[in-house]
């Protein structure tokens, strides 16, 4: 994939680059996998006894993660910045982000958002390659009675690393493909709001890949994709393999949210305003918001189930206080929107495509934005219907088949405007329209399914068999993924230069959509004959539905096959793309295919919507003609940085990664009040005192002196008196530095003996995650900017102390609600 | 007597606002805008809500079931208000009084320093904050079993508490909804964060009722029988559920409406900073809170 381009401005061919080997994915393995063996080794050493091996995994993983980003080089920026070295200049930015050089910027930390939506492409593509083949091997299984290919455990297994896999896969198939390749572009920017973020999103998602694989080795989990205690606290070492892979997963996905939402709101172009933002941004920004508020829930729920099996703590031990309930209640919070985030790109890509292509405009376009932000809001509030079958009393359920119908009313007012842009349209049925009618089509029976499950009584009989299964495939297959191949077939020639062979394409689509349905369908009546969910023993009474399904499987066989060769020799020998081969509105298509490094090199001024067909073609309005405007070139090669547009962007990245970690930090809080609910007292607390609460109270008003420290700080900004900001600042981080101390007093007081409680489990939680806080915000952070204040150079950057200032005040509103819920609740 | 207050009120403000519509009509000399004609449906509905709340079968069920109940408040909480708000009667309630009457009080409220512990009154209770920390006073002080009870024991009680929940929900939704001649003194983010403030007890005082082992409401927990056959603790449970669902539904609402209003805002906002230069980058507005 060169970066030399046909239209590229540059008076003399490029030369490519050396390749630098270090840092990049090489180094980031090596380092990666020795840190894992050598911290393995010692953990190993150090701890005995039963969770030796749990907490020796969990260590090698954790070593893994940190160091392969060190190696690949992550860490860099960070570092270099609060060593107060100097900014990096334009020419650093845009190596750092692969001019001239070839394809190795793809395999080291690279900052363009396109290599960065590649790399996501290539890796989706692999992990669906992967979480597909095991869902063959569960076909194949399937297509007799009895156990015949697999054990049970094995088959397990199998269900679950496919269905991980694959939530993961669409999760990102969409937001992070086409979000970080496309959605820059569409809006009028030329890169995101942070590129180095960016990067660093991917590769956490990179260093989660081999964590997930590695459980295969180490004998697989046997709770399914959903992995509910209390079975993962007694699951062998498998299963913090799946927690690790939440963990860093989460992370990827609050970075990437953030950066998502950052750009979109602070960075498109002039005239492209909300009104005209196409659907497919939308979709994305709406989609990885939700994705950042919800997945810390899942992350909550996972780093419980990861302290049960590694330090002995009892969350999910119902004899000690804990309870299962606690781990459904955090995981389904976040299990449903989650089906939303997998969605809403998807809806967002066909209500783009579709317009192209029958030349018409959106129908209802307002409806369908508040439809999205209306299934946003609402899928917050369903979670339970997941819960219906869990032992809570009936009554409970009542205001969840509300809602859960509810919900289905702006889902369906999309519909209805994807309808009405179909009527009477001029409709070519090229491949991207053929996949999003295919979705139309394949989402309309999931959703009507999904009205039966919503339902307790006609749940009663589907819960927890094929139905069940039938009807999220329909959604998330038949929806997001022909969504995702739609796009992809839309893209592909803007992404690579490359027209994909339309027979071949069609051929794909045909075989996809008839294999899909014939394995589905009769997986329906297999759920109403009463086939249950991850069983490898197939009954005789569903073995002829089962068996027409494993046939269909081979179809869907044969179509990976078409869309691989398709892919491979399309992409390396196909027909070079036109600039826009569908005619469509969006800014992407006005540029060079494959797109070049520097996007917009003029200013870009949107004048109309992008679905205003039958008015000319795409414009790109607003080019100055330099000598005419008298102004410089240079000045739109190398633009000077927007120090008011930056404080924003930061600003708004900082709040929304403090709503992320709110929640969090409510899930803690929450679930600590949840189990005091469902115990009794002296289940819950045992012989468990409390901590000292006199070091709480001190520890939250060192954090509130913190912060105001800071604040006074910050003010001397104003007046531009620098000996009050070092001042406050380094006051800030000393008494940091200090309730950190307390933090660990505190942590040392507490006599608790193993296995804890539930109450002991919940304040030693407490203490040491507002310690971890303490020390990556206030102490971490605080010296990186106290280091960079003091070699001068944040000199009129005063959104990196209003940034840090938020965090100051998030750690002491928490310290205060922490206190608060320790002194008064046993 | 007393039990019978707040309808009387709802029938006279019905009637007054029927005579303010006509007594404008009359004095511009012209109908009523078709703004005005739907401002005044609200207000109807809102008058409505509170009618189906107080003086139908739900009213007497009330005393039996506790969900009964949780539908009358939520009718009366977050219904009936924002209605109300909507609708904007101000102006014709206050139209019918004679206009001797109107200009004394008017001027004795606005300029009489014998009304300046009014004025200063007022002036606090319009801030957004004070305001919402009262509502939620309210809301959670009238849900403790002793005063819930005390309120389905004595109707003088229950007048007053429901009196509590209409006015003090007019004053919450007018933070956020446009009431003229009452402005919000709140931007758009501010007003969503504001609902959704204003959401969190809601839902946290719905699940403390939802999961509670035990029935928290003695004058419901000591009844022999109740319609339905259902026992104390189920009864509980489904008010949970309504509190919970119906309660936020109309705060989730709004929260939508408002996120699709202040994104045309800002449209309009860029829209006409760049009306001036083409092709000029602008400071786009900075979007605040108040």
């Amino acid at each position: 994939m060169s970066s030399v381009t046909a239209t590229h401005s540059e008076a003399t061919p490029p030369a490519h680059r050396r390749r630098v080997l270090v840092p990049s994915i090489l180094s980031g393995l090596v380092l990666g996998l020795v840190a894992a063996i050598v911290v393995g080794v010692i953990v190993h050493g150090a701890v005995s006894g039963s969770r030796q091996a749990d907490d020796t995994m969990v260590c090698a993983y954790l070593a893994w993660f940190i160091f392969f980003l060190v190696g690949v080089g992550a860490m860099n920026f960070p570092v270099r910045w609060g060593l107060g070295r100097p900014d990096t200049t334009h020419e650093e930015e845009l190596e750092l982000a692969g001019k001239d050089e070839g394809v190795w910027r793809y395999f080291r930390f690279c900052t363009d958002h396109k290599v960065v939506g590649m790399q996501y492409l290539v890796t989706v593509l692999v992990l669906f390659l992967v979480g597909g083949v095991a869902s063959w091997m569960i076909r194949l299984e399937q297509a007799r009675t009895g156990a015949k290919v697999f054990t049970p455990a094995t088959y397990n297994t199998i269900v679950g690393m496919h269905g991980l896999i694959m939530i993961a896969t669409t999760i990102i198939m969409l937001s992070a493909v086409i979000g970080n390749y496309v959605v820059p572009i569409m809006i009028g920017a030329n890169d995101m709001a942070f590129p180095r973020l960016n990067a660093l999103s991917y590769w956490m998602l990179f260093t989660a890949v081999p964590i997930l694989l590695s459980a295969i080795v180490l004998g697989g989990f046997p709770t399914g994709w959903t992995g509910y205690a209390p079975l993962a606290d007694q699951a062998a070492v498998g299963m913090d393999a799946y927690c690790m892979t939440i963990v860093v997963f989460a992370l990827s996905i609050a970075i990437g949210g953030l950066n998502m939402v950052t750009t979109v709101v602070t960075m498109r172009a002039p005239g492209m305003t909300w009104g005209r933002l196409p659907t497919t941004v939308w979709g994305i920004t709406l989609s990885t918001l939700l994705g950042l508020i919800v997945f810390p829930s899942f992350m909550a729920a996972v780093v419980l189930t990861l302290l049960d099996r590694t330090v002995g703590t009892s969350f999910y031990q119902a004899s000690l206080g804990g309870n299962n309930w606690l781990y459904e209640q955090m995981f389904w919070f976040m299990g449903h929107p989650e089906v939303y985030v997998i969605l809403l790109p998807a809806l967002g890509v066909v209500c783009d495509i579709v317009p192209v292509f029958t030349r018409k405009p959106l129908f209802a376009y307002k409806l369908v934005v508040g439809g999205e932000i209306g299934i946003v809001v609402l899928s917050m509030a369903v979670w339970m219907h997941h819960l219906y079958w869990s032992g809570a009393n009936l009554a409970l359920d009542l205001p969840t088949m509300l809602s859960t119908e509810a919900i289905s009313i702006p889902t369906g007012l999309i519909f209805f405007a994807l309808i009405g842009t179909l009527w009477r349209g001029r409709i070519r049925l090229e491949p991207p329209m053929l996949f999003a009618l295919a979705f139309v089509f394949n989402f309309l029976i999931g959703g009507v399914t999904g009205l039966y499950l919503a339902d307790v009584p006609t749940d009663a009989i589907f819960h927890s068999n094929m139905f069940t299964l039938a009807h999220f495939h329909f959604t998330l297959v038949g929806g997001t993924v022909f969504g995702f191949l739609a796009a992809f077939y839309y893209w592909f020639p803007k992404m690579t230069g490359r027209q994909l062979d339309p027979w071949l394409s069609r051929l794909h689509f045909w075989l996809f959509e008839i294999g899909f349905l014939g394995v589905f369908i009769p997986l329906f009546l297999a759920g109403i004959r009463g086939e249950p969910r991850w069983q490898a023993f197939i009954v005789p009474n569903v073995a002829t539905e089962n068996l027409i399904s494993s046939l269909f499987a081979i179809v869907i066989v044969a179509s990976v096959a078409v869309l691989a060769y398709n892919i491979l020799t399309s992409w390396i020998a196909g027909r070079r793309a036109e600039v826009n081969p569908w005619g469509a509105r969006t800014l992407e298509w006005t540029l060079p295919s494959p797109v070049p490094l520097i996007n917009f090199p003029h200013p870009v001024l949107v004048t109309d919507g992008p679905y205003d067909f039958g008015r000319g073609g795409p414009r790109l309005m607003g080019r100055p003609t330099l000598a005419g405007a008298g102004i410089d070139t240079a000045t739109f090669a190398a633009p000077a940085p927007d120090v008011g547009s930056r404080g924003r962007q930061v600003r708004l990245a900082t709040l929304l990664l403090i709503l992320s970690d709110a929640t969090f930090v409510l899930a803690m809080y929450l679930g600590f009040l949840y189990l005091r609910v469902l115990n009794t007292q002296g289940q819950f607390t045992a012989h468990e005192s409390r901590p000292s609460i006199l070091g709480s109270v001190l520890v939250a008003v060192g954090s509130l002196l913190a912060a105001s420290a800071f604040a006074w700080g910050q003010r001397g900004l104003r007046s531009g008196n620098s000996r009050r900001v070092r001042a406050g600042v380094t006051t800030a981080w000393v008494i940091s530095l200090v309730a950190l101390v307390g933090d660990v007093l505190i942590f040392g007081g507490l006599n608790y003996t193993l296995p804890l409680h539930a109450y002991g489990s919940f304040m030693s939680l407490f203490i040491v995650y507002h310690a971890i806080r303490h020390l990556l915000i206030a102490v971490v952070v605080g010296a990186l900017v106290l280091g960079r204040l003091y070699s001068g150079r944040l000199a009129g950057r005063d959104y990196v102390l209003q940034a840090t200032g938020y965090w100051f005040w998030w750690i002491a509103i928490t310290a205060v609600i922490m206190t608060v819920l320790m002194a008064t609740i046993k | 007597m007393a039990d019978s207050l707040p309808l009387g009120l709802t029938w006279a403000a019905f009637w007054l606002h029927l005579l303010g519509e006509r007594l404008a009509v009359r004095r511009t000399g012209r109908p009523r805008s078709r703004t005005a004609r739907r401002r005044a449906l609200s207000f109807y509905a809102g008058l409505l809500a509170i009618v189906i709340a107080i003086a139908t079968p739900i009213e007497t069920l009330s005393k039996q079931l506790l969900w009964t109940h949780m539908i009358q408040h939520v009718l009366l909480l977050a219904v009936a208000p924002p209605l109300i708000v909507l609708g904007a009667p101000w102006m014709s309630l206050w139209r019918p009084l004679p206009l001797g009457m109107r200009r004394t009080v008017a001027r004795a409220l606005a300029l009489s320093p014998r009304c300046a512990p009014i004025r200063s009154l007022c002036r606090a209770l319009w801030r957004p904050l004070v305001v919402l920390v009262l509502y939620t006073v309210i809301l959670l002080v009238w849900h403790l079993s002793a005063l819930y009870d005390l309120a389905l024991e004595n109707t003088d009680v229950h007048a007053l508490e429901h009196l509590t929940f209409i006015g003090f929900g007019i004053l919450l939704w007018a933070q956020v909804i446009p009431s003229p001649p009452f402005r919000p003194s709140l931007a758009y983010p501010g007003r969503i964060a504001y609902l959704i403030a204003a959401m969190v007890p809601n839902v946290a005082l719905s699940m403390l009722l939802a999961f509670s082992r035990s029935s928290l409401y003695p004058f419901y927990a000591h009844l022999a029988h109740r319609p339905g056959g259902v026992s104390a603790f189920t009864d509980q449970q489904i008010a949970a559920g309504i509190m919970w669902s119906f309660g936020d539904l109309p705060f989730v609402i709004a929260i939508v409406v408002l996120a699709i209003r202040w994104l045309g805002q800002l449209d309009a906002e860029a829209a006409q900073l760049s009306a001036g230069a083409p092709g000029a980058t602008g400071a786009r507005a900075e979007w605040r809170l108040t």
